[in-house]
């Protein structure tokens, strides 16, 4: 699918030398072993917590190094403008900055950039004006898009070697335990620090929930915490976590969830006992809620609950429909609480969530998984990461590996936003293959993947408008009439890797 | 684009919608599209536009499109409406 010529270029970039092209979502033959990070020794008593100041000569960090940050704080956080600051004013220049997402609040972060503190990017996504620095052309080489999955596996590879992590911390005790589930600016689950924890170099607390007690509920231990630094507040409440949840009120999309929710349960995937995935955007919740009453209806109680998790996957844990629930991400205030006091909601790491180069990933229990998308196009191919004019403003996250994982992945999403279609010839950006991808829903039909003869055969005589892709684009084409191709010519600006660590289409300046 | 108080409006400024100034006279046809979608279907709302004008044989004209998105018939509809409001704003 990668045109060779761009990859050619890819590989003449010091450091990408050894990237290969998608092959397929299982091709990948992976050997060796996993990375390992320094011995420590600490002796009873030693203190942790000092100024960060003398915790970044303490590390040792210097020119060219990479540090990482999570994204669970998600809009509310100011733990990375406070340690890059701090950083800067030491002099420090030629950064990599390594974090599982970036979200508006990043915006920020921008004079950084453009004083070369920063010259490179890892992470799932970044949009506003860190997206437009980007597909400017401004970083030293192109920056990297990885999956969650796809994150951990290369922290564990030791293909992203993290020299220090410095992990938002809601509550740290003085032995270095913290959790995410209580103090001030509680954030849930902190399964997308986990990895960082585990295989950097060196580990710093940020934390406005110090305390002198040990923690009774512990995320990351303190055998992985080297230092701990105290700050009035790691972020705004109001950004961390929604207050309530957003279920669709839309007409188009809760015809969009019915439909889905009516095509899962067609199929053999609906049954006592199954695991599956909802994302946590409108429509998602909307599908959830459909089929929690013919879960009511049938007398039918999932195994489990695999993803991040809001309010309403709460309420399905506490009546019972759903008996555990495996978590690396939350979203709203219930969920935190949720995962603070449930023994039966558990939290889980990015890498137990989804690294495809473990002994089995928790995706790869899904029988089902809902999933949103930005564009998909004839061939099922998924783009959650770029507009219809390639700009970036998504990311990643989890779709491609639930979607691998996931024996079935259902896709909701409309035919069209506004006067712009999203079912195309080609998305302007593959994230998750089509291979991945079993079924389509929009308000205008469903499509099911001509790979798929026996989810097909499942849904035969079931009343559901099923139609062909090529049906479903010739309607959307018909509705908008005829569009003019937008060409993206621009030069290479970033990657965008499959979970495996091969990639599956590049990012265009513009 | 400059109107006088002989322009006639059509439309709203709401999602999928779009607002239509109109003002008949000048030398020719003056059209301008400022659109969300303009990259990909400026063109396409050019030729609605053409179309209307002319079936109702309008050759000077000055015309503002502001396109959130709408499909095209509802183009068409509001540029027909225009072209109506000010044919009858004329009198004729």
């Amino acid at each position: 699918m990668l045109n060779p010529s761009l990859l050619n270029e890819i590989n003449q970039i010091p450091g990408f030398e050894n990237k290969k092209a998608f092959a397929g979502a299982f091709a990948a033959k992976p050997n060796g072993r996993m990375a390992a990070r320094p011995i420590k020794f600490v002796t009873p008593g030693t203190n942790k917590k000092f100024s960060l100041d003398y915790i970044l000569d303490a590390v040792g960090l210097k020119d060219g190094m990479t540090i990482s940050f999570h994204h669970c704080l998600r809009n509310g956080d100011a733990v990375m403008l406070y340690v890059i600051d701090a950083i800067a004013k030491k002099g420090i220049r030629d950064l990599t900055l390594a974090v599982s997402s970036l979200s508006a609040v990043q915006d920020c972060l921008l004079p950084y950039f453009e004083q070369g503190v920063i010259t490179a990017i890892d992470t799932s996504g970044n949009r506003g004006k860190l997206g437009a620095y980007v597909q400017q052309g401004k970083l030293k080489k192109p920056a990297i898009y990885r999956t969650h999955g796809g994150r951990a596996r290369a922290i564990e590879t030791g293909e992203l070697h993290i020299n220090v992590a410095f992990i938002a911390a809601p509550c740290c005790d003085k032995y270095g335990n913290i959790n995410g589930v209580q103090g001030k600016s509680a954030c849930g689950s902190l399964g997308y620090a986990m990895p960082d924890a585990e295989y950097a170099d060196f580990v710093v607390a940020v934390t406005d929930g110090y305390t002198e007690t040990a923690l009774d509920y512990v995320s990351i231990p303190q055998t992985q915490v080297d230092y701990i630094t105290e700050v009035d507040s790691i972020g705004d409440p109001a950004g961390i976590a929604t207050g309530s949840i957003r279920v669709s009120k839309s007409p188009a999309e809760l015809v969009i969830s019915k439909y889905a929710a009516d095509v899962i349960a067609a199929t053999e995937y609906f049954r006592d006992g199954m695991v599956f995935q909802f994302g946590s955007g409108g429509m998602a919740i909307a599908t959830a809620s459909f089929i929690r009453e013919k879960m009511l209806q049938d007398s039918i109680v999932a195994s489990a609950g695999v993803g991040g998790v809001s309010g309403f996957h709460v309420q399905m844990l506490n009546e019972g429909l759903i008996k555990t629930f495996y978590d690396p991400q939350d979203f709203d205030v219930t969920a935190i609480q949720s995962l603070g006091t449930n023994p039966r909601h558990h939290e889980i790491s990015a890498s137990a969530y989804a690294n495809p180069f473990s002994a089995n990933p928790y995706v790869n229990m899904l029988d089902f998984a809902v999933l949103s998308a930005t564009e998909i196009d004839v061939d099922f191919n998924v783009n959650v990461l770029t507009d219809s004019y390639g700009k970036l403003l998504g990311a990643p996250g989890g779709h491609p590996d639930a979607a691998a994982g996931a024996k079935l992945t259902v896709i909701t999403m409309p035919l069209l936003r506004n006067r712009l279609p999203m079912l195309l010839d080609h998305v302007s950006t593959i994230v998750t293959p089509g291979e991945s991808i079993d079924i389509l829903v929009t308000e205008y039909g469903i499509a099911v993947n001509p790979r798929r003869q026996d989810v097909t055969d499942m849904l035969r005589g079931k009343a559901l408008p099923i139609k062909s892709m090529e049906e479903l684009k010739a309607k959307a084409d018909k509705l908008t009439g005829k569009a003019t191709p937008v060409e993206f010519s621009g030069k290479l600006c970033g990657l965008v890797e499959y979970r495996d660590g091969t990639i599956i289409d590049v990012i265009h300046q513009i | 684009m400059e109107f006088t108080d002989k322009a006639v409006k059509c439309g709203t400024d709401k999602k999928g919608d779009l607002l239509v100034t109109l003002e008949l006279g000048g030398n020719g046809r003056e059209i301008e599209i400022k659109s969300k979608v303009e990259k990909k279907f400026g063109e396409a709302i050019r030729q609605d536009v053409l179309i209307i004008l002319d079936a109702f044989s309008v050759n000077n004209v000055k015309i503002q499109i502001d396109d959130l998105g709408a499909l095209d018939f509802a183009i068409k509809a509001r540029v027909e409406t225009a072209v109506k409001r000010a044919l009858a704003k004329e009198g004729k």
